[in-house]
């Protein structure tokens, strides 16, 4: 829970943190600008560049039913001069040479994103580029509704079992909602490699599981990324590991007992302190 | 974690630039590899160029993450790739 810009509500959920007036224009500008040379710093400059960038840049795991509110919320205050875009993935691009439209983004971003020659779009030049399959159809993502894009990403998390989060530009402006997946994405990268977690939070919540639901079938352990679940051979019972767990909720989705669900982190008294 | 120890890794592919040419065109050792180990770099200031860069390098991004399997040495077309030890 965030002192200082969540009182009362979780810190991504209230309207003010919204307010076009909250962004650092500057930093957004500077920061698509130099995107992709973000990327090739390594080692100590690296600690240092992530170090500074954290004072803007910051993020935290949500799961799907509050990444929907994000983008409802981000609806309401920016009311009829709303517009998302789905950007393709700079982490995905440069690691995996993939183009995926999972990064949402709205408001201010948009246009000085746009600005810094972020396209949203495919241009025509690269279609050369092989674009990964079932992602993108012919339907051009830009702009899109807050329904459909929770819609999409209630489908990417089933499909292809990406993770939600919510990233700032400019503490606390709540500026996109990133859908990804360790370890392609660079902010879990970046976290485990320099050991900053400010690059993106825990969720305020930590998945647990009904022992008398639980079967023991492991489809849970398959979706957990950060190596938080194991199904032990002596309970039959799967183990969820409350200080690794990033509560994320993707587990939920494989569970066809319905064992699993998400508690708040607050309550759990080994992770409150865990982000 | 030191702060020491945790900024130098020590890259265990080599790459031959001479010999890879066009990566994001190419990209087999990217989709093979698991752990994302590889990185493109852009050649091109996206600040001068205001658009997408489209000349593009390949780095060795994450060394912390390679468990020295050697598939991208596999499927690399050039044979650009090498594993700096011989396993």
């Amino acid at each position: 829970m965030c002192l200082e810009h969540g009182l009362g509500l979780k810190w991504y959920l209230q309207p003010k943190n919204y307010q076009p007036s909250k962004a650092n224009l500057k930093f957004i500008e500077e920061f698509f600008l130099n995107l992709e040379q973000v990327f090739t710093k390594k080692g100590k400059e690296k600690a240092e560049f992530l170090k500074n960038l954290v004072k803007n840049h910051r993020g935290q795991v949500v799961p799907l039913e509050d990444a929907i509110k994000v983008i409802k919320t981000a609806e309401e205050v920016y009311g009829d001069s709303f517009v998302a875009a789905a950007g393709y993935c700079p982490c995905r691009k440069i690691v995996r040479g993939e183009w995926l439209p999972v990064c949402i983004g709205w408001g201010v971003l948009i246009s000085k994103s746009t600005e810094a020659g972020f396209h949203s779009q495919i241009p025509d030049e690269w279609k050369r580029y092989k674009v990964a399959s079932g992602f993108i159809k012919e339907k051009i993502r830009y702009p899109i509704s807050a329904d459909e894009i929770a819609e999409l990403m209630r489908e990417w998390e089933e499909k292809y079992n990406l993770i939600h989060g919510v990233y700032t530009f400019g503490v606390p402006y709540v500026g996109s909602i990133c859908n990804c997946e360790f370890p392609y994405c660079y902010a879990f990268k970046d976290r485990f490699t320099y050991g900053i977690k400010e690059v993106v939070f825990k969720s305020e919540y930590v998945a647990q599981i009904d022992p008398d639901l639980c079967v023991g079938c492991g489809k849970c352990a398959t979706r957990c990324q950060f190596g938080a679940i194991h199904v032990s051979r002596k309970t039959g019972k799967a183990y969820i590991d409350p200080t690794k767990c990033f509560g994320c909720g993707v587990c939920r989705v494989a569970c066809e007992q319905k064992a699993i669900k998400l508690v708040d982190r607050e309550k759990i008294s080994v992770a409150k302190n865990l982000w | 974690m030191t702060e020491e120890n945790v900024l130098v890794f020590e890259e265990p592919i080599q790459i031959d630039y001479e010999k890879c040419k066009e990566p994001m065109f190419c990209r087999k050792c990217l989709e093979a590899c698991i752990p994302g180990v590889f990185a493109l770099v852009p050649l091109e200031d996206r600040a001068k160029v205001r658009r997408e860069p489209r000349i593009w390098k390949l780095t060795v991004g994450w060394p912390n993450y390679c468990n020295e399997c050697g598939v991208c040495v596999k499927v690399c077309p050039t044979g650009a790739l090498s594993l700096k030890k011989k396993h």
